[in-house]
């Protein structure tokens, strides 16, 4: 008997595999974060890495944002249908940014994926997927929301083999690298994700070594099993039924779900959606990502995310909906297609199973572009970044304050002393959004109130933010929250509201005002304790007038 | 006049408290050393070290010098038990400390609470008043309000002031007048401004530090205080020195005015120690890890230096965004894995061990003292790597029915044998930690095989070798003395500062660079000029922090400490290219810019000088206790040969597999290995074949 042997099929061997292809799924994100050129990869975390098993389903992941985490695996089934087997040898990397073939959100997201091989066969593959600044298309940074067409928004890749058998294809490098206003960035971000792939590869291939190809196998067959088995076990806790929900949005239009849940299936019917239009479109994978992203935030946060944890899912889309677009539908704006989604099924969820979900939050990546040249150094400056709101309460417990949106995670807000060196503004206040909303037996989070006081001329702004007509949801007798909007407060007196704009004009001591929704409250005002009360007024996020006036509070 | 130097250092740990006692003949050359343990006594912690003095028996009049490294910090913040704080900030600006960084660990829990600010909103107040980021004034500071701040804090029992105002790690003026006018309207308050701990940019970071070492400040002086006096009263005559967290000591009234550099003294002793020791033994790259009985830490070690940052944070985990403390710390990745972590098995079958632990009260299962969990301690004796009959140095005699009895339960919820269940956590509790070295080497570029893994703690030699060969590391060394090695450490130590200065500015503008450095390099001069260190005896290392325009992550690259001319600064940014390149693989042909210095001054305060053992001409076979089967996890069942660690001396060489008991740890020499003591009585580890 040798050493191995004895703990082949063990499940403590299986546990030691199954964190190490975790530890290998952070290695290929911290080496592609450390290498990448471009803000948003290293400071927005807006990528993801993925070890995955043959036939694609995710076995660990890296990433800094959970609406990542379940990317991969549809890139790698894009890839699997337009190759056959016996085209994907050792030593082929292959790359697809379009969501009609395997790239799941848009154009700017370039998906990098290699197969492994062992003992002839395949066995693994390791793959990641990275926002890169510019694309080419109509607009600079590739994104508008005046796009109709996905011709519109950069260079399409479709599934193609960067290096084949080892040998660098470089016909499609050279075109990448002429499709681009940044080619320096393009350059830096490609070799950086291509880089990462090669770390995965060697590591899974060490872990290969190690245990052998068939424990190997059989230890990522188990860690899928075991996700099913978490999944099965949390469905088994809900009620069987069907539960239908309808919301209007900022636009006017109503979006629709229906949540079926059986013993074994959890099937989410978005059949009945408004017809795709404009860039705010989102690719069926990209649908199924938001609700992967609310079943498993549903039914249990803290199992693995791999790919037998969402086999009792199903997802139900119409072809030539918002939610399914077709070719050639743009996408650039996806990502509020795709939280609106995440925020409807929480909410419906809410709706149908009191106290098992908070009240709403915010619900907006509110994507601010602030850009323009720097006041003391000339220099051209961007700010590209998301904003933290205001995060619903839940039974027992007020909402928190200022975080990001649900589809961030480890993203952090910019430092007012650093952004006034790096960007050249002044900003003149950082607060707690002290507009009324929220209020309950458990209040809601607050959102932000935050003062860019812009110091140059010509500077420009764009927004898109959602949640900016209606409010987060209350439950329970808890009152909804506030909106989310930016305000442009000008020199003259005379102030603008907006929630989608490109390219609004700004200009010396004129003041952008960023203001995030408070989240949606829980419980009837009327039960929040005198304590609590006297609290909030201490502390004022109440006034006592508000007191008065909601909580009937005398204090 | 005696011709001995006499070392004391003493370590308060979570458990017990260590000692150290060093004493030289310098007319032989000569070193005696003594280690003795104590309970440690919350929340009286000068207790304990006054009994460890007694415990090992030290003439504390006779004492040279005096080092002391201690949790009380830490402690302090993890069990809340400090001063109530009021926080003064810039106008627009109280809501930092509540906003925070809004980032949020735990991805899919949409329950997830946000740490609470350790300052609530109404004892949060403003004052108009600002500068911009180069320092320049743009609207004048104004006391309105303050006496109505000040009248509040006193109302509602404020203990400690905080101030932090916007850009002061650029321009102090307006909080030095601050600070000066609050402690002129209410001198009896204890206040602390932000620019006196860190002159660092990020207004989140540095309120939160301010407002942390706020808290601590009271209940850490008196401390400090009350072991001085201890001290005294036993007739120590010489200087107290202070471990901090940047690996260096500190006097004691330094540590006094900012005592959260404290924070994480005692695993900075023993990784300074872990260098110190690869300057003895000739290995520059060092992957060290202590192993207590709570938690396993490690940090690396490049070319004999450790790494100091100012990215600190406690309680920050995969649930939890934690608080960020803003002070020079080493590098160092922690996780809930120590000898006394409980090994248990979840809803679905499967088993983890810690981060729960059993501690030293009811302790692992076979203490006998009520434990009813089993633990790593208690896997490593039902192996047989740990001798039931020499448990605890032969202090505690193990309770080998309620080990069996916690095993049983094990086992029954697992559906495996008791000694397959006592494999596993060996086996997991050794995947934890395997994964805590990768996280600080793999994780940041370096090769494992480039490096020496020193282990210490109580647990460290017991899993050491397993861990290196995981990794293929060159081989293992357990120092000698290992348990008590943070004490080691702690005399090892250079009086140390080191200085993280912001201040952004074009890389080719040397005139700004060399007027931050020149008054960086007088400031530090001047404060170690208080602690008695003449101006030639600073030492000096400016690094210059660096990155491409706009960028986010730099590199730090030396300069000489001198000034800076045009020619320096091209030298050093042809400099920055190239470690910018090892560091992140890739060059741009943009513009450099600094953001920063950090200047590490140092000056050393009658450091040990360690020399070489005696022989007693003894054989590998003089120190044979002994045979017996232990089970190896991975590696199946050996009959192991067991040595006295305490009969091992220079010279010695013998092979795997076995075993060496010393009083406070226990060495596990796996089949293959080969095991050599080298001059210093250390045990060096060839784990390869």
């Amino acid at each position: 008997m040798t050493k191995q042997d004895t703990f082949t099929h063990d499940p403590v061997t299986f546990d030691i595999i199954q964190n190490g292809v975790q530890a290998v799924a952070d290695e290929m994100f911290v080496a592609q974060v450390k290498t990448s050129m471009s803000a948003i990869i290293y400071e927005v975390l807006d990528l993801s890495t993925s070890i995955l098993d043959a036939k694609g389903q995710i076995a660990a992941s890296g990433a800094g944002i959970p609406a990542f985490i379940g990317v991969l695996d549809k890139a790698i089934h894009g890839i699997l249908q337009k190759f056959p087997l016996d085209e994907i040898r050792s030593g082929d990397l292959f790359a697809t940014n379009d969501p009609y073939y395997g790239g799941v959100s848009h154009l700017n997201d370039m998906v990098l994926a290699s197969p492994v091989f062992s003992e002839g066969r395949l066995v693994a593959w390791v793959a990641n997927i990275a926002h890169w600044n510019d694309v080419g298309g109509m607009v600079p940074g590739s994104m508008s929301s005046e796009a109709t067409e996905i011709f519109q928004e950069g260079v399409r890749i479709p599934a193609v083999k960067l290096f084949d058998r080892g040998q660098e294809n470089k016909a499609v490098l050279d075109i990448l690298y002429v499709n681009t206003r940044l080619p320096d960035y393009l350059r830096g971000d490609l070799w950086a994700g291509i880089a990462g792939l090669r770390i995965g590869e060697r590591r899974v291939l060490e872990i290969i070594e190690k245990y052998g190809t068939d424990t190997f196998e059989t230890a990522i067959a188990d860690f899928m099993d075991f996700g099913e088995t978490r999944a099965r076990a949390a469905l088994k806790t809900l009620p069987e039924g069907t539960y239908r929900f309808e919301e209007e949005q900022d636009s006017g239009q109503v979006h629709k779900v229906e949540i079926t849940i059986t013993k074994d299936d959890f099937i989410v019917d978005l059949t009945d959606n408004p017809a795709q239009a404009g860039s705010s479109n989102s690719s069926r994978e990209g649908t199924e990502i938001a609700v992967q992203l609310a079943f498993k935030s549903f039914t249990d946060p803290d199992a693995p995310g791999n790919g037998g944890f969402f086999r009792p899912l199903t997802v139900k889309t119409t072809p030539g909906t918002i939610f399914h677009v077709q070719e050639p539908g743009a996408l650039g704006y996806y990502s509020e297609v795709e939280i609106r989604l995440f925020d409807m099924l929480l909410r419906a969820l809410a709706h149908h199973f009191p106290g098992v979900v908070p009240a709403g939050n915010f619900a907006s990546i509110c994507g601010t572009v602030v850009g323009g040249p720097h006041p003391d150094t000339g220099r051209h400056y961007t700010i590209v970044e998301p904003q933290v709101g205001g995060w619903g309460a839940w039974q027992g417990n007020d909402g928190p304050s200022g975080q990001f949106s649900g589809f961030h995670g480890e993203t952090f807000n910019c430092p007012a002393e650093v952004a006034e060196a790096r960007y050249g503004l002044t900003v003149d206040q950082v607060a707690l959004n002290p507009e009324p909303g929220g209020e309950g037996q458990w209040r809601g989070g607050k959102g932000i109130d935050v003062h860019y006081r812009v110091r140059a001329e010509n500077n420009f702004l764009s927004v898109g933010y959602t949640r900016s007509r209606i409010p987060p949801w209350g439950v329970d007798g808890g009152l909804d929250g506030s909106c989310n909007y930016v305000e442009v407060l000008r020199t003259d007196g005379s102030s603008e509201r907006h929630s989608f704009a490109t390219n609004v004009e700004v200009n010396t001591d004129d003041v952008i005002r960023v203001v995030t929704g408070n989240g949606g409250g829980f419980g009837d005002p009327a039960k929040r304790s005198a304590e609590d009360l006297a609290r909030d007024i201490r502390d004022e996020y109440l006034t006592p007038e508000r007191a008065r006036e909601i909580y009937g509070h005398e204090g | 006049m005696d011709n001995t130097i006499t070392r004391v250092s003493t370590d308060v740990g979570g458990t017990f408290t260590d000692l150290v006692y060093f004493e030289t003949d310098t007319s032989t050359g000569v070193q005696t050393v003594r280690t003795a343990k104590s309970d440690t006594t919350p929340p009286n912690f000068e207790q304990g070290v006054l009994n460890v003095l007694e415990r090992g028996a030290v003439d504390v009049d006779a004492v040279d010098m005096f080092t002391h490294g201690t949790t009380v910090v830490i402690n302090a913040l993890t069990e809340r038990k400090g001063a109530k704080v009021g926080l003064i900030t810039t106008k627009g600006f109280r809501d930092v400390l509540e906003i925070g960084r809004g980032n949020r660990p735990d991805f899919f829990n949409l329950m997830y609470k946000k740490p609470t600010p350790f300052v609530p909103r109404y004892l949060r107040r403003e004052i108009v008043g600002r500068m911009d980021y180069q320092g320049n004034e743009v609207m004048p500071l104004s006391f309105d309000g303050l006496d109505e701040t000040l009248d509040l804090f006193r109302a509602e029992g404020v203990e400690a002031v905080a101030i932090c105002l916007l850009h002061a790690y650029t321009n102090t003026a307006h909080e030095e007048a601050l600070a000066q006018e609050v402690a002129k309207r209410w001198p009896e308050v204890a206040v602390v401004a932000s620019h006196q701990i860190t002159r660092e940019w990020r207004e989140y970071e540095r309120t939160n530090t301010t407002i942390l070492s706020a808290f601590v400040q009271p209940k850490a002086q008196r401390y400090l205080e009350k072991l001085e006096t201890g001290l005294t009263e036993g007739g120590y005559k010489g200087r107290l020195y202070i471990m901090q967290s940047n690996c260096g000591v500190d006097s004691l009234e330094a540590t006094k005015a900012v005592p959260i550099t404290m924070v994480e003294s005692g695993p900075a002793s023993g990784f300074w120690g872990a260098a110190e020791l690869g300057r003895i033994i000739g290995e520059p790259n060092i992957l060290a890890l202590d192993i207590g009985g709570t938690t396993a830490k490690c940090s690396l070690i490049e070319k004999h230096q450790v790494k100091i940052k100012t990215d600190y944070w406690i309680e920050r985990n995969g649930k939890s965004a934690g608080y960020p403390i803003m002070v020079p710390v080493v590098d160092l990745v922690e996780i809930g894995n120590g000898g006394g972590s409980i090994a248990w098995v979840d809803d679905f079958g499967k088993m983890h061990v810690g981060p729960q632990s059993a501690g030293a009260s009811p302790g692992p299962a076979s203490y006998g003292r009520g434990g009813e969990n089993v633990t790593t301690t208690d896997a490593n004796l039902a192996l047989g790597r740990i001798n039931k009959d020499y448990f605890c140095g032969g202090t505690v005699e193990a309770d080998m029915a309620a080990l069996e009895k916690g095993f049983g339960k094990l086992s029954d919820e697992l559906g495996v044998s008791p000694a397959e269940a006592a494999r596993g956590i060996v086996r997991i509790a050794n995947s934890n930690m395997v994964n805590a070295l990768k996280l600080v080497s793999v994780n940041r570029g370096y090769d494992p095989r480039d490096f020496t893994l020193v282990v210490f703690g109580g647990g460290g030699p017991m899993h050491g070798v397993a861990l290196g060969q995981e990794l293929g590391v060159k081989k293992v060394v357990v120092p000698r003395g290992a348990p008590v090695f943070s004490a080691w450490g702690m005399m090892m130590s250079d009086l140390r500062r080191d200085y993280f200065v912001t201040k952004l500015q074009d890389a080719d503008d040397h005139e700004a660079l060399d007027s931050l450095l020149h008054h960086t390099m007088e400031l530090a001069r001047e404060e170690l000029g208080r602690e008695g260190v003449a101006r030639d005896a600073v030492h000096l290392s400016p690094l210059i922090r660096c990155r491409y325009q706009n960028q986010e992550f730099g590199v730090e690259v030396p300069i000489p400490a001198g000034p800076v001319t045009a020619d320096t600064l091209r030298k050093m940014v042809a400099e920055f290219h190239v470690r910018y390149k090892r560091e992140y693989t890739y060059t741009l042909d943009a513009a450099v810019e600094i953001t920063g210095i950090h200047l590490i001054a140092s000056s050393e305060v009658g450091k040990l000088e360690i020399v070489p053992l005696p022989k007693s001409g003894a054989a590998p076979a003089d120190a044979i206790k002994g045979e017996r089967e232990v089970d190896y996890a991975t590696e199946g069942t050996h009959v192991a040969t067991i040595y006295n660690g305490e009969k091992l001396e220079p010279g010695m060489t013998f092979a795997g597999p076995a075993i060496i008991e010393d009083p406070g740890t226990t060495v596990v020499v796996h089949p293959g290995n080969t095991v050599s003591i080298d001059d210093f009585g250390n045990i060096h580890i060839e784990t390869r074949s």
